[in-house]
């Protein structure tokens, strides 16, 4: 099993340098750099990060194809490449829609993954015509993304709950060849979670994942009454708020993010790997403190 | 007393810009700017933070960034991140683009002045923390905000050539970023003083950083070279800084054309001595430094060498900057 962390949310650059370089030290697989909605730039947080670390691969994304053109992408991730060596990934995918309307950024569901299969061809083709090892990743969690990642080096599925990650790993299990990384992309906190919904910076990662949600899925898994309030109100003010959280119960909410103690972690992880999984990116809260990090570099040690 | 710093661009390869940036500390460079060549070479950004992790003394610039490419909101995050790296060495030089380079990607801004007005103002307004609800012909924001705790504030130096242009880049910048022949740059500095003092700043507060072509001749660079920029010049050059200099107007117009049909290389070949002069900086160091202090004269405060680079420009640079430092060191 890969391991891996997200890291500059909100963070200062400083303070993400800190925490990849417990992370590169401690023995983490990868350290992925996410974009907007975070904010700070990720390619040039990329590039101070490979400056202080030796060993981690550092991965840049969720980068969105709505935002930034092929050549754009391809540019960035060639500088980072030329200038501190072939260690960097990419993972790509629509991203936020919310976020993107906010920045003018409006498109149908067609044409987004229309664009993202668009520029994941164009991007792969472009690296692999330079000779770079990067492996290109999808963010993914409808069918129509998972789809379209077999044609990618991996996938990151953006699911927590096992009886999900198990429905999403069928999806691909029998078509993908034996170097496909499978990845899981929880939002993650390791530490007190019985009262789950007074834990702000979990339940609102869990909100957001579960609010973007497809149709599909949540009609797979019988959750349209429980997201349609959490829906409304999100469209109402535009941003996660308290009132979009409480809209959703805790046992919903629960099954979109890791929350437990580091031992269920471990279990949870074995789970995983069990159903097929390769990689675990351990998304935010868990990566916004040192103690996040140090946590997660335990579990891997022990397990 | 002016400054002297280097030019570099996206298009140059890694090795060229690096050993810029290991370097320029210890030449006495003031800055290192970062010319964005649209969708050629390195990422400007990266390129940028890269140009700031290598070095320690020095301010890095964009010279500049076309706002009419990036969306405002990777603008915006661009300023905190390259803030943060730099720890307060970075400068925001942004602009509208060269006019072959907007054309060649299928951009068109009605409105240029307005739109880049606009565009200050709200990456002010979003470093400040606010969060913003605000359309223009280049952007849409609705209720986009950094969160941010610790507001901040990055010098915008802006890269213009037009009058309508010059007089907001003195009522709103803290710098100009400058290309054009002599003439031409005598009166932009005039008017960038003048609005500024309009606008009640001092009359010199804004910088006036002098960004054109460099090309000394006297380590294995061709006049070839020379030629083929100052096409390129001319070619992006607007009319209404053209209508400024008394050239041969035919002549400026065959060069135009040539270049938009084919390349620069085939416009090169109408460009005469007289030409180069107006719209460059070559020959020997002493020469060279020689306009430097022309420019400072004119009102100049920071002038930029390259690029390009060709021939043996490593040393080239390094026996420029050391002229400029042997006149400074002489009583």
């Amino acid at each position: 099993m890969k391991w891996g962390i997200a890291l500059n949310v909100k963070d200062t650059i400083s303070r993400t340098i800190d925490k990849a370089l417990i992370a590169d030290k401690g023995g983490i697989d990868q350290v992925w750099i996410t974009d907007f909605p975070a904010l700070r730039y990720a390619p040039t947080v990329a590039a101070a990060i490979a400056e202080k670390t030796s060993n981690c691969r550092i991965g840049v994304g969720l980068v969105s194809p709505l935002l930034y053109s092929s050549s754009h992408i391809v540019q960035f991730m060639t500088t980072l490449i030329e200038s501190h060596g072939d260690r960097f990934d990419l993972l790509l995918g629509p991203g936020d829609r919310f976020a993107l309307e906010s920045i003018g950024i409006v498109n149908t569901p067609k044409a987004i993954v229309e664009r993202t299969k668009i520029t994941l061809r164009e991007v792969k083709r472009e690296l692999l015509e330079s000779g770079h090892d990067s492996k290109i990743l999808l963010g993914a969690q409808g069918p129509k993304m998972i789809e379209l990642s077999l044609k990618a080096d991996g996938v990151l599925l953006n699911y927590s709950d096992l009886e999900m990650a198990s429905w999403a790993a069928d999806q691909v299990r029998d078509k993908i060849t034996e170097n496909f990384q499978l990845g899981l992309f929880p939002p993650a906190f390791i530490g007190q979670c019985e009262k789950f919904s007074e834990n702000l910076a979990i339940s609102y990662s869990a909100a957001m994942v579960a609010i973007g949600l497809g149709r599909t899925v949540t009609d797979i898994f019988n959750l349209s009454s429980s997201l349609k309030k959490g829906k409304m109100l999100l469209k109402e003010h535009g941003v996660i708020n308290d009132k979009v959280v409480a809209a959703i119960s805790d046992d919903v909410l629960k099954r979109f993010a890791f929350c437990g103690t580091r031992k269920q972690l471990q279990e949870y992880t074995k789970e995983l790997e069990k159903i097929g999984y390769t990689n675990v990116v351990l998304g935010p809260p868990i990566g916004m403190s040192k103690k996040g990090v140090e946590n997660l570099i335990f579990v891997k040690a022990s397990s | 007393m002016y400054n002297v710093s280097i030019g570099i661009t996206t298009n140059m390869g890694v090795s060229a810009t690096g050993w810029i940036a290991q370097n320029a500390d210890s030449l006495g460079a003031r800055s290192i700017w970062v010319g964005e060549d649209i969708a050629l070479g390195q990422e400007t950004f990266v390129l940028t933070a890269n140009t700031l992790l290598q070095t320690k003394n020095v301010r890095v610039g964009t010279g500049i960034i076309p706002i009419t490419v990036h969306n405002i909101a990777t603008l915006a995050r661009v300023g905190l991140a390259l803030s943060e790296i730099g720890e307060g060495r970075f400068v925001f030089g942004l602009g509208i683009g060269g006019i072959q380079d907007l054309e060649r990607h299928g951009i068109n801004i009605r409105k240029p002045v307005t739109g880049l007005r606009k565009t200050i103002q709200t990456l002010n307004l979003l470093w400040a923390g606010e969060t913003v609800v605000s359309e223009s012909e280049v952007f849409s924001l609705k209720k986009f905000g950094l969160g941010l705790a610790n507001p901040f504030k990055i010098p915008i130096f802006l890269g213009v050539r037009g009058p309508q242009m010059l007089k907001l880049t003195g009522k709103i910048a803290d710098g100009v970023i400058l290309s054009g022949p002599f003439d031409y740059l005598r009166n932009a500095i005039n008017m960038v003083d003048d609005a500024a003092e309009e606008a009640g700043k001092e009359r010199s507060s804004v910088e006036k950083v002098i960004w054109v072509p460099t090309i000394p001749t006297f380590k294995g660079t061709e006049e070839k070279v020379a030629k083929r920029v100052v096409a390129l010049v001319i070619a992006d050059t607007p009319d209404s800084v053209i209508d400024m200099l008394s050239v041969d107007r035919e002549r400026v117009e065959k060069i135009r054309e040539t270049v938009a049909a084919s390349s620069p290389k085939e416009g090169a070949e109408y460009v005469d001595d007289e030409l180069l002069d107006v719209f460059s900086i070559s020959g020997s160091k002493e020469h060279m430094v020689d306009r430097f202090e022309e420019l400072a004269e004119i009102g100049a405060t920071e002038v930029v060498i390259g690029p390009p680079f060709s021939g043996d420009w490593r040393d080239t640079t390094k026996e420029i900057f050391e002229e400029v430092n042997s006149r400074r060191d002489s009583p």
